[in-house]
């Protein structure tokens, strides 16, 4: 897609794309009998959950592009409609200069898809016979194709398993040979939709190296959801932040974390928190700009989180440790720190990277 | 190394695309490789395919015996009379032929999108570049070759214990039916898939067609037991035309002019049933993706 104003060439654009669902209520065995007893049909009619709200976004060729938002937010639907899996309701879709809509089949062929992770493949079959097959799907001929697999098994140290059937690989595995497939026809766009989803942290940084390798070497444009804000630091050149279907913020990394940079940030991990205690410490820190809970999970080994952005640390510090003695909170650990886009998530939206859909 | 934004060729794919040769063949080996990925999973649960093989045999099995005590030995007059020919032993077996691609149809080609949508795949082929009826017809290939041995199977089975006749000379014309049948059994599966593709109950879809199927076309009955109005609906499934000509071929006297009936009416089944179940399919395909339904079960 070519921007007129700027004559710049987009290989991923979206203008205003919108996208709902209608929310589906289950009301038990005898349902159908409620639904047509209800009173206000239209407000069942308005039922709907707005997954994308008029986004516009601009990816350039070569460019390696993070959608970070919380679950639910809309990225994957995001990467749904851009793949042409879905079908949007309003607005524009451009991939590789193809109209999502228009020519479905050319957006097909320009992009390669990693979704649903690893059960998106056949486990019993093995890594070259999945492979093998989609490479028909893809078109391939077959010496060519036969070549590629190959290679792609070669680059993701697979060759020596290949011909084990999935169902006895690993996780991490499992998400490499989702990888290679979706490289499989040489794509010039990559789609990735949490790809380090559920791995250990050594396949993770394996797959995070193979992305960045990518884009860098291959030059591929790459969209890559995550709600890992680390991995969207390091890897990405631009960020965007998407909350309830909207892009909040879109810029580079660096940028985005100089909107808090100024501010000063106190992160305190503590162990069971009793109720209340955010709204208590936001009461105290009155020039706080952000006072947020992020609930952990004690069992296995991560304490809650309180993260204050805004004021001034020195004082806060000092404060927050009274507040929580007076309540009787253990406190594991205390940090002034650099702020990261979980902060600038943060503060742009109230909402958390790993907390569900915000109402 | 990074390509620069001037550097940037858009519109440049590696896959084979838009009408010519090249992508025909494509899409073909697609079928096929959509085919044998049926194969190798069916060759992944040896039981459940051991079973497969043979269960056309016993499935067929309570209705010969079941014809068999009814009459009281191999021969009806009845039968004769209705439809020309009395070996209740034959007409069975050739009727219970056309059962078997029923399930063909509504079974193998009905289920084919959901079956995908269980292992979880289904996303993962939607975004390739491929026809999705390529998938139907892949499983379509796989289930007809599948169903070819079993009836393979079930003709030797009946040859050797009941010591079935039938007119050699009819075997290639009755082929000749079966293949224009086909085309419009196909028809009809993709509508299957399309449908259960959108209500999700896929297997009672399925269920409900082939009971229908198999009530509508004379698998162990002569089509002139039924009501009239049944009659007149099993014409527009191409099951009971195709089992008329076929014995006409194989078991009873060859009468040109039903013969050439039935050659026509599957010409024109299979046309509409194809053109329909596009159709459908298109609808459907275009259904699904603007409901998000891809995903759901």
């Amino acid at each position: 897609m070519v921007n007129n104003k700027t004559s710049e060439v987009f290989s991923i654009q979206t203008i205003n794309l919108t996208k709902r669902f209608a929310k589906k209520k289950h009301r038990g065995v005898f349902g159908f009998l409620r639904r047509n007893q209800s009173k206000n049909k239209n407000k069942e009619k308005n039922d709907v959950t707005v997954a994308l709200n008029k986004v516009n976004i601009e990816i350039r060729p070569g460019e390696l592009f993070g959608l970070l938002g919380p679950n639910g937010s809309g990225k994957t639907t995001m990467i749904k409609c851009l793949s042409t899996i879905l079908i949007p309701d309003e607005g524009t879709v451009t991939v590789n200069g193809f109209d999502a809509q228009k020519e479905t089949s050319m957006v097909r062929a320009s992009v390669g898809m990693v979704v649903g992770g690893e059960r998106s493949l056949y486990w019993k079959l093995t890594a070259r016979d999945n492979l093998r097959y989609f490479a028909s799907l893809y078109k391939m001929h077959k010496t060519h194709a036969k070549q590629r697999i190959e290679e792609l098994l070669e680059n993701f140290n697979l060759s020596d398993r290949a011909d084990e059937r999935l169902e006895d690989y690993s996780t991490g595995m499992r998400q490499k040979v989702a990888i290679a497939r979706a490289l499989l026809h040489d794509p010039p766009i990559l789609l990735l939709d949490e790809p380090t989803l559920g791995l250990d942290p050594n396949f993770a940084r394996q797959i995070r190296r193979q992305i960045k390798e990518l884009t860098e070497k291959r030059g591929k444009t790459i969209l890559l959801t995550t709600h890992y804000m680390d991995e969207a630091d390091k890897l990405c050149d631009r960020v965007a932040f998407i909350n309830n279907g909207n892009i909040v913020a879109v810029d580079t990394p660096n940028r985005l974390k100089a909107m808090v940079k100024e501010t000063e940030l106190v992160e305190v991990a503590v162990y069971s928190p009793p109720a209340g205690i955010e709204k208590h410490i936001r009461s105290l820190l009155p020039d706080a700009k952000v006072v947020k809970l992020i609930p952990g999970n004690e069992d296995e080994g991560n304490p809650s989180r309180i993260k204050i952005i805004g004021g001034t640390a020195e004082e806060n510090v000092g404060t927050i440790i009274d507040a929580l003695r007076q309540k009787n909170v253990r406190i594991g650990s205390l940090n002034v720190g650099v702020p990261t886009l979980e902060d600038v998530f943060i503060k742009l939206t109230g909402a958390k990277l790993t907390e569900g859909r915000m109402q | 190394m990074k390509k620069s934004n001037k550097d940037y060729r858009l519109r440049e794919v590696k896959c084979a695309t838009g009408f010519n040769w090249s992508n025909l063949k494509a899409e073909l080996r697609a079928i096929w490789e959509s085919n044998i990925k049926a194969w190798k999973l069916d060759f992944a649960y040896p039981v459940s395919f051991v079973r497969q093989l043979i269960s056309p045999v016993v499935f067929m099995l309570p209705f010969l015996l079941y014809g068999l005590a009814l009459i009281g030995g191999r021969y009806s007059e009845n039968l004769a009379q209705l439809v020309g020919t009395g070996d209740v032993v034959a007409f069975i077996f050739t009727g219970y032929i056309m059962m078997g691609f029923i399930g063909t149809a509504v079974w193998a080609m009905g289920f084919s999108m959901r079956r995908e949508q269980w292992f979880g795949t289904l996303e993962a082929i939607y975004v390739t570049p491929a026809s999705r009826l390529g998938q139907i017809l892949g499983m379509a290939l796989h289930s007809t070759v599948h169903q070819g041995i079993g009836t393979i199977i079930q003709f030797i089975f009946i040859y050797v214990t009941f010591g079935l006749v039938l007119n050699i000379g009819g075997i290639l014309p009755a082929l000749g039916i079966f293949a224009l049948m086909l085309f419009a059994l196909y028809g009809f599966g993709i509508v299957i898939s399309a449908l259960s593709l959108i209500l999700k109950e896929g297997w009672i879809v399925s269920d409900i067609f082939y009971s229908i199927m198999t009530i509508l076309s004379p698998v162990a009955y002569p089509l002139i037991v039924l009501p009239t109005l049944a009659q007149q609906a099993s014409a527009i499934f191409p099951t009971a035309p195709a089992l008329i000509g076929m014995r006409s071929f194989l078991i009873e006297d060859y009468i040109p002019e039903v013969v050439g009936n039935v050659f026509l009416h599957l010409l024109v089944l299979g046309a509409v049933w194809i053109l329909f179940g596009v159709f459908v399919f298109h609808l459907a395909d275009r259904y699904v993706r603007k409901r998000g339904m891809l995903k759901k079960f």
